[in-house]
């Protein structure tokens, strides 16, 4: 009676086993969640639904997009990191996944997570002035900037990327503008239309208008390549500046204890979804650069990004909040 | 003229007029159901417009917009419970009417005085838009933080009886709103090395713990001592009435009140971020410190309506000529909108008007005709929403409940905004219980991060000068009148006194 006792239960245990690979084989049998680490409604959330479409199509699941806002994308990713690692949720982030933890308020940065890919750059970060301001390009800004350290005024966000940005240029260019904190994007474009801030930095289609009108100049793209949509915005290699590069990556994570072969079928589904026909063509519309880099290599380029672009002006950043 | 051809665009396909009325009603329901709102209604349904064509797509967003914001005054009324931020003051007198079974005519002067609050915004919008537009530029940190300033002070009016119990409910509200990181430099305050704190308390949990919750906890330690048959009597016979429930007479002396509310909604929804949660309590504030019968506010008079709910449909007229003519989303709703707009072709921003798109017309079309939409078929469905009162307590408060739970969690989608509903939820209890008004702490809880963000933003930029605060011509002007409205606060209390 024992023996058959013990029988049955290995033999459930097995069937366990096996029902386990075979959902794992099976995966993904339901939706998938991807956490949108911010409000809906921006730039982030905007390509996070483009991705979910594209990748929903691949799959053949639905891939459902959730809003958690909070702590500097902190919240959003704690949740995913709560969650179970079963590949079901995944996280979406930014360049801006790294300054919490740069600040110090939180451990949780990119590589807390198993790197699934990165299917789009945006390198459409344009420094902006308005076309009353007299400035005919960047040179002539950071001149009249260094013969006057700290009259002409950066609006941005504080404790943000966009703070570290002042920092580069300021070092990078030996300019001396003086970093104001005007707010987030939509603030930044009121604030440089109502000429209440001298200089900003923003993602060239968020006001394009602008641009066209020619109220707004773009003095430069605060990239390392050149964008071919934009092709008339110059780098500031092209004056022979350094560049500063503020391009952002989009990149997708999951949980760090995901299977690989889970990780595996994600990264198969960002890299189809990253070719898809209608992405291509959104991102297009957007200006933004394709990109189909894939697990270890995206963590790696990532975090090379982060050394390169942001690690080496920590000091200062802190110092400044 | 060229809103004629707008009108025409609208209708001349009948289907964008039923779109237009699916979108008006489940905009209402939205708008009703505590903890969902204009902004949720708006993420569900823009999906929904992808196949649209562009004019049935934008008429369809803009009726759910309209009777987002509209629906609140249903739950505002019936149960006591701001079905949205927007209509918080909605509550004070509505829901006494209520009481007194003249539910049915709060609603009807609800309904009939959000549509011309819509159409007073509408009128404006789609003559002056352009021109408000500059005028919104005007407004850098130093004007913000005076109009901020300004808001706070209707803080006197809402302190219902004792003027320091409100004082102190409202520094409760400043206190809590330093929770989390902070705007300006990313630093944790009061965290107390909770990692789920970090965000802070989100205005929908807290909002719907604060007024759902307690109120029904409330009512559940009434019921404890009472018998089914007893509460079968409880139930206030609600008066049966036709029309809108007032008449000519009424409607008129409420049309002074409503004016001022609305020009209050229009300009506060001009600027970004305040909008319509701010309008509707400045607006109650005005028309209580303006009337002659201020005493009769609280207690149910049909101007602690009207004023709210003028102002917050006149709020979305506001917000939406910043939207259009600068391309500028000041709140959640109108960044969806916005992502509307431009699936449909339309790129909101100052090319807008110059560009010969006369789907500019075709949105102000859709707007009035919304409006217009939402009084007919809101207006038939009044005697139903007062049926709902007829509904014993123990069936209709669980209903409440569960929908609490949904609208906590949707808001940001996480189990914490539950446990902050329940824990505010108890607060909210307590408060009642000794007396203590609510709204001063809402108020509080609103406005303090913004002043914070603004006062600092200001300094940091004339280098911690507070001169510009004087010098600047239209900061200065609202320090005048907040400093007024303090002295004749002061003023009309020691007279009380005496």
């Amino acid at each position: 009676m024992k023996k058959a006792f013990i029988v049955m239960l290995a033999l459930v245990l097995a069937m366990g086993i096996v029902s386990s690979s075979f959902a794992a084989d099976k995966f993904p049998s339901k939706p998938i969640q991807i956490i949108c680490p911010v409000k809906a409604g921006g730039d982030t959330d905007r390509n996070t639904r483009a991705l979910a479409q594209a990748m929903s199509k691949v799959l053949g699941v639905p891939v459902v997009v959730a809003n958690v806002d909070g702590g500097a994308t902190v919240i959003g990713m704690e949740q995913v990191l709560e969650s179970d690692p079963d590949g079901y949720t995944l996280i979406i982030n930014g360049t801006d996944i790294f300054v919490p933890k740069m600040m110090g308020t939180t451990d949780v940065s990119l590589d807390s997570f198993k790197t699934v890919g990165i299917p789009l750059i945006d390198n459409t970060t344009v420094l902006v002035v308005h076309k009353d301001s007299g400035y005919k390009d960047l040179p002539d800004l950071v001149a009249k900037s260094a013969a006057e350290p700290d009259t002409i005024e950066y609006g941005g966000k504080i404790g943000a990327t966009n703070q570290i940005c002042g920092i580069a240029m300021n070092r990078e260019w030996k300019a001396a503008m003086r970093f104001v904190d005007v707010g987030n994007n939509a603030a930044k474009v009121t604030a440089l239309l109502g000429r209440q801030t001298n200089v900003i930095n923003l993602s060239y289609s968020l006001a394009l208008d602008y641009f066209k009108t020619g109220e707004f100049v773009a003095l430069c793209l605060l990239g390392s390549e050149k964008n071919e949509l934009i092709p008339d915005v110059k780098l500031a290699s092209d004056y022979g500046l350094k560049n500063v590069d503020f391009s952002k990556f989009f990149w997708v994570g999951a949980h760090p204890n995901t299977p690989d072969e889970i990780i595996d079928i994600l990264a198969d589904a960002v890299e189809k979804a990253s070719k898809d026909p209608e992405f291509l063509a959104y991102l297009k519309a957007n200006f933004l650069t394709p990109a189909t880099m894939l697990k270890k290599d995206a963590q790696d380029y990532a975090m090379k990004f982060y050394a390169d672009t942001m690690d080496i002006y920590k000091e200062e950043f802190l110092a400044a909040q | 003229m060229l809103l004629l051809e707008g009108f025409k665009n609208v209708l001349s396909q009948p289907v964008t007029l039923l779109l237009i009325l699916i979108g008006d009603v489940a905009g209402l329901i939205f708008g009703a159901i505590p903890g969902l709102s204009a902004f949720t209604a708006l993420a569900i349904m823009l999906p929904l417009t992808f196949a649209m064509q562009p004019v049935m797509g934008i008429s369809f967003l803009m009726s759910v917009y309209v009777g987002g914001v509209s629906g609140g005054f249903i739950s505002a009324i019936l149960l006591g419970i701001p079905g949205t931020p927007s209509s918080i003051a909605t509550c004070f007198d509505g829901h006494e009417l209520a009481k007194r079974g003249e539910a049915y005519r709060a609603m009807g002067v609800a309904l009939l005085f959000s549509f011309i609050g819509g159409i007073f915004s509408a009128v404006i919008m789609s003559t002056l838009a352009p021109l408000i537009g500059q005028v919104a530029l005007r407004f850098s940190p130093y004007e913000y933080t005076t109009v901020i300033l300004l808001a706070l002070t209707t803080v006197s009016a809402l302190a219902e009886g004792s003027m320091v119990k409100g004082l102190l409910s409202c520094l409760l509200g400043v206190s809590l709103s330093f929770v989390g990181i902070d705007r300006l430099s990313a630093y944790t305050r009061y965290t107390f090395g909770y990692s789920s704190l970090r965000s802070g308390f989100a205005i929908v949990p807290l909002l719907i713990g604060l007024f759902a919750v307690s109120q029904v906890l409330t009512n559940a330690s009434k019921r404890n001592s009472t018998t089914i048959e007893e509460a079968e009597h409880q139930i206030v016979a609600q008066k049966k009435m036709r029309g809108f429930g007032i008449s000519i007479k009424e409607f008129f002396s409420a049309l002074k009140t409503s004016i001022p509310a609305s020009i209050i909604g229009l300009v506060v929804g001009i600027l970004p971020g305040i909008g319509g949660n701010i309008a509707n309590l400045m607006a109650y504030t005005f028309a209580k410190k303006t009337s002659k019968t201020p005493e009769e506010f609280g207690h149910g008079t049909i101007h602690g309506i009207v004023a709210p709910e003028s102002a917050n449909n006149a709020s979305v007229g506001g917000a939406l000529i910043i939207l259009l003519t600068l391309g500028i989303p000041g709140d959640n709703a109108t960044s969806m909108i916005m992502a509307g707009f431009q699936i449909h072709g339309i790129a909101p921003g100052p090319l807008l008007f110059s560009s010969g798109n006369t789907l500019v017309y075709a949105i102000f079309a859709a707007f009035i005709i919304a409006n217009i939409i939402m009084l007919v078929s809101a207006y038939f469905g009044l005697p139903l929403f007062s049926k709902i009162l007829s509904l014993r307590t123990e069936i209709l408060l669980p209903i409440v409940i569960a929908f609490c739970f949904v609208g906590s969690f949707s808001s940001n989608n996480r189990v914490f905004e539950i446990g902050v509903m329940v824990a505010f939820g108890i607060l909210g209890f307590i408060m009642k219980r000794y007396k203590y008004p609510l709204a001063p702490m809402v108020v509080g809880f609103i406005l303090a991060p913004m002043l914070e963000e603004n006062l600092r933003r200001s300094l940091m930029r004339s280098k911690g000068s507070f001169e510009p605060f004087v010098t600047s011509p239209i900061a200065v002007t609202f320090l005048v009148i907040t400093v007024a409205v303090l002295l004749f606060t002061v003023y009309s209390e020691f007279k009380k006194k005496d």
